[in-house]
Formats: C-alpha cells, sequence, structure tokens
C-alpha cells in the first residue's frame, strides 16, 4: 500500500549501504517483515540519532513506494530500548539469536501481531533476567516454542503424534527426528529415526513451553538439556534451510553446550 | 565465474565492492570505457600499488607500508596505553582530536553475532598477544586499554568480550564515554542516548 505509514517495529537486520544509508530489515506490528532505506541514516542525528540497531522498539515513520520493494525510512523514534541486554555479551548472544530467528521465521508483508509480541516480551524477559545463561535459555527456548505453536506446528509433546495415547501411559517414550513430537513404541515405523526420550527431557520440554514456578531439577540434567534442545532444533528444521549465523555466538553463551546439531 | 566478456567482468568485479549495486557497476563500467585509456591505467596502477604496498602493521594491524606503523615506531607515544578501535578510519578520527598520545589496535571489525562475525574473524588474538607479553607490544609492558568501538550493540558486544578476556590479566579497561553529543538539541536526542548520558553523568 503505497503511501506514508507509521509502526511500532524492530530492527531484524541493519546493513550500511553507500557512503551514509542504511538498509533495514524491519519487522512491524502492523505490516510484518519488510526492508527500508534509511538516507543518510549514520549522518543524521534528528531523524534517527543511531537508533537503527536491533533489539529497540522503535516508531518508525516510513514511505511505501509503488515501484520499489525496498520503502524509505523518513525517521525513527527509540520507544523502547533494553540496557540491560546491551550491558550483558550472553544477553546480546541470546537476543541476537531470537532476532535472527524471528527473521528467517517471518515472512514479508504478513502482518503478525502475535509474533511481535512475543518478541517483545523476549526482549523485555531477557533484558530483566539475571545473567545466568540457564535462565536466559529457558526464555529462548519459550520463544522457539511459542514461535512453533503460532506458525502451526508445535511438536506434540502431550501424547503420540499417530495414535494420541497420552505419553504419560507410555513406558517408552520416542521423538521423531523430523521434529513433529512424540510417538508410541507401537506407531514407530522401520526406518522411521527415532531416539529414546528422558522423561526429564519431556518435563524440560513442558516448562520451557510454559515456564512457570520454579524451574525443574531436569534444567541442571546436561543430558536432558542437551536432548531437549535437539527436539527444538529438529522441528527448527522444518523452518530453516541453513544454521543460523548467531549459532557460534550463542553456543559460547550457552551452559553445557553439549553436542548440538 | 568469469565470462568471455570484459565488460560484464568489470560490472561483475565494481559490483564486489560494498555499496554498488548492479546499475550502478554497469554505469562505472561504461564510464571506463569510454574515458581515454589513462584513467583505466591509473586506476589499475593505484589498485595494484595499494595491493603490493599496502599491509597490516605487524603490532597494531593499523594499515602501514612499513612492518611496523609510524604510531608504532613513535618513541614519544605512550604504549602502554592502547586505544582499541574498530577499524583505520576510527583510528584516524581518533588521532584527528590530537587529544590521544598512546599506541592503538585495530581490529578490523567488530563482533557481530547477527552477522556471524566472532572473536576470531577480527584481530583480537593479536591484541590479546600483546596485553600478555611485552615482546609483543615492542618491549612496554600495556597499563591500560581504552576501548573506542562504536555504542552500537556490535560496538557493544566487542567491548563486553574485549573486558571478560582482558579482566584477569590486570590491565585497566575503560570504554569511551557516551552521550548527548556536543552542539545538539536535548529534546531531539534518542531516549536510550540521553538514558545513558544520565547513568554516566560526570560530576562538576
Amino acid at each position: 500500500m503505497a503511501g506514508k505509514h507509521t509502526s511500532l517495529v524492530f530492527v531484524l537486520r541493519k546493513v550500511e549501504y553507500a557512503e551514509r544509508d542504511v538498509i533495514a530489515t524491519l519487522f512491524a506490528r502492523d505490516r510484518g517483515r519488510f526492508s527500508a532505506i534509511a538516507k543518510n541514516a549514520r549522518g543524521s542525528k534528528r531523524r534517527f540519532g543511531g537508533g537503527i540497531q536491533p533489539m529497540r522498539l522503535l516508531r518508525a515513520d516510513y514511505t511505501v513506494r509503488t515501484n520499489s520493494d525496498l520503502a524509505r525510512l523518513e525517521s525513527i523514534d527509540v520507544r523502547e530500548d533494553f540496557p540491560g541486554i546491551e550491558g550483558d555479551f550472553d544477553k546480546i548472544a541470546f537476543g541476537s539469536y531470537a532476532t535472527e530467528w524471528t527473521r528467517e521465521l517471518t515472512v514479508d508483508a504478513d502482518p503478525r501481531p502475535d509474533l511481535f509480541d512475543l518478541v517483545g516480551r523476549f526482549y523485555r524477559r531477557l533484558d530483566r533476567a539475571d545473567c545466568d545463561p540457564l535462565l536466559l535459555e529457558v526464555a529462548l527456548r519459550h520463544l522457539q516454542l511459542q514461535f512453533f505453536r503460532y506458525l502451526g506446528s508445535p511438536p506434540n509433546l502431550d501424547e503420540c503424534i499417530r495414535c494420541g495415547t497420552p505419553t504419560e501411559s507410555m513406558q517408552k517414550v520416542y521423538a521423531l527426528r523430523a521434529g513433529d513430537g512424540i510417538i508410541c513404541p507401537d506407531c514407530v515405523r522401520t526406518g522411521e529415526g527415532v531416539g529414546v526420550v528422558f522423561p526429564q527431557t519431556l518435563e524440560l520440554l513442558r516448562y520451557f513451553r510454559a515456564p512457570q514456578g520454579r524451574p525443574p531439577d531436569a534444567l541442571t540434567n546436561s543430558d536432558a538439556l542437551a536432548q531437549a534442545r535437539r527436539i527444538i532444533d529438529a522441528t527448527a528444521s522444518q523452518f530453516l534451510d541453513r544454521r543460523l549465523k548467531s549459532r557460534p555466538t550463542l553456543e559460547t553463551s550457552l551452559k553445557d553446550p553439549g553436542e548440538l546439531i | 565465474m568469469k565470462s568471455d566478456d570484459p565488460i560484464t567482468n568489470l560490472v561483475s568485479a565494481f559490483a564486489r565492492l560494498p555499496g554498488i549495486g548492479e546499475r550502478t557497476a554497469s554505469r562505472l563500467a561504461f564510464y571506463v570505457l569510454n574515458e581515454p585509456d589513462s584513467l583505466a591505467d591509473d586506476i589499475a596502477e593505484a589498485l595494484m600499488a595499494v595491493k603490493d604496498q599496502v599491509n597490516l602493521c605487524e603490532r597494531c594491524c593499523n594499515l602501514t607500508q612499513a612492518e611496523t606503523c609510524s604510531i608504532c615506531r613513535a618513541p614519544d607515544r605512550d604504549h602502554s596505553t592502547i586505544c582499541v578501535v574498530a577499524n583505520a578510519q576510527d583510528l584516524r578520527a581518533i588521532e584527528n582530536t590530537g587529544e590521544f598520545d598512546g599506541a592503538y589496535h585495530v581490529l578490523h571489525g567488530v563482533i557481530s553475532p547477527l552477522e556471524g562475525v566472532g572473536p576470531d574473524d577480527i584481530h583480537m588474538s593479536e591484541l590479546l598477544e600483546r596485553l600478555q607479553s611485552a615482546d609483543a607490544n615492542g618491549g612496554t609492558e600495556v597499563q591500560e586499554v581504552i576501548v573506542a568501538t562504536s555504542p552500537s550493540v556490535d560496538g557493544e558486544a566487542t567491548s563486553l568480550y574485549l573486558s571478560k578476556a582482558i579482566k584477569p590479566l590486570d590491565i585497566r579497561i575503560s570504554r569511551i564515554a557516551s552521550g548527548v553529543p556536543i552542539g545538539s538539541e536535548l529534546e531531539y536526542t534518542d531516549k536510550s542516548t540521553l538514558s545513558r548520558a544520565l547513568s554516566e553523568r560526570r560530576e562538576l
């Protein structure tokens, strides 16, 4: 829709262009993902003032042009910043991963206020959290599982994805490597890649899904944590066809990174 | 992949430069083609010279034509204080202030998790070597490191990483101040800058 617009946005990526311009990938609450050029952004103190940064909530004034995929960012106003994130390397690592995750799992011109609000809640949570890598990871995994839910493909953690038997009544539980969730021994087909899931892993994944109250002891069980990460990664691989660029930095900030996919 | 068509190759070569898209690359290529041969000769010669003669200072990674740069060779500078900058342009900006008489270290980039740039992708290990051994710093032990990266997320990530790596070495580490730019008006200053200016206020 050509014309002037104002939206609440998060910056998902920023690339310096030519002498003084910036091209930003933005995620607008009412518009979804789009790219915009900010002319003279590196020189302008009034219109941009160095505010085009990831992990900040901005009010952006921009013009959508009929003959271009690239909108023109006219000015921004920082509505909310997260100094707690910018003041801690591990939080920057987790925040960057979540930002890239959002960039990869959203599509252009698809307004998703639910995902936008989810990302905002994640940044706020990260901003206030203690600098404990395990607690930061809980916030990240919650974000990922919520993303899967909003995108319509959460891994099923409560029952066998084929016969619907509740996981509580199963002696042994498997996870499909394709990332769909839990499957019971009776439903597993020959040749289907599966792995046995520890009960603590399921407990941990459920906590990631709804992190209320005291974290379960499984959070400090490195085997359960590693397995939970692999199950989330398997589901993520349905949406991502490459390893995220921010992943190596994230891995340096994870507690007990173990063997990751 | 190289084409048999020299014009296509030139356009592709220009398009590899930062900030130059296909259209601009094409305009530059045809400009060079329509100008006298001397322009192409001069450009080619300057490009080759810069690649042949300019290299990184073996101590601070600044750009130089010698083994060590003029700043590292200067006997009247304080080599026990190192100012860490992202690139040679930032070094020049600080030199132009005339306020700093120490040495530098040029990282040639900043840590950028979103772009997949980690500490191993910039000249961080050379800096840590200088801090750990006086020999790697021309015989002078380093007493202080000033981190002068931009106050962006990537600049902060770099500064925080350095702080973590340097703290155990018992070397003083500081970060350049950030806040309201001189000559600007408070009402037009963004929230983040003002918050930081307030939290890092100084006593009068």
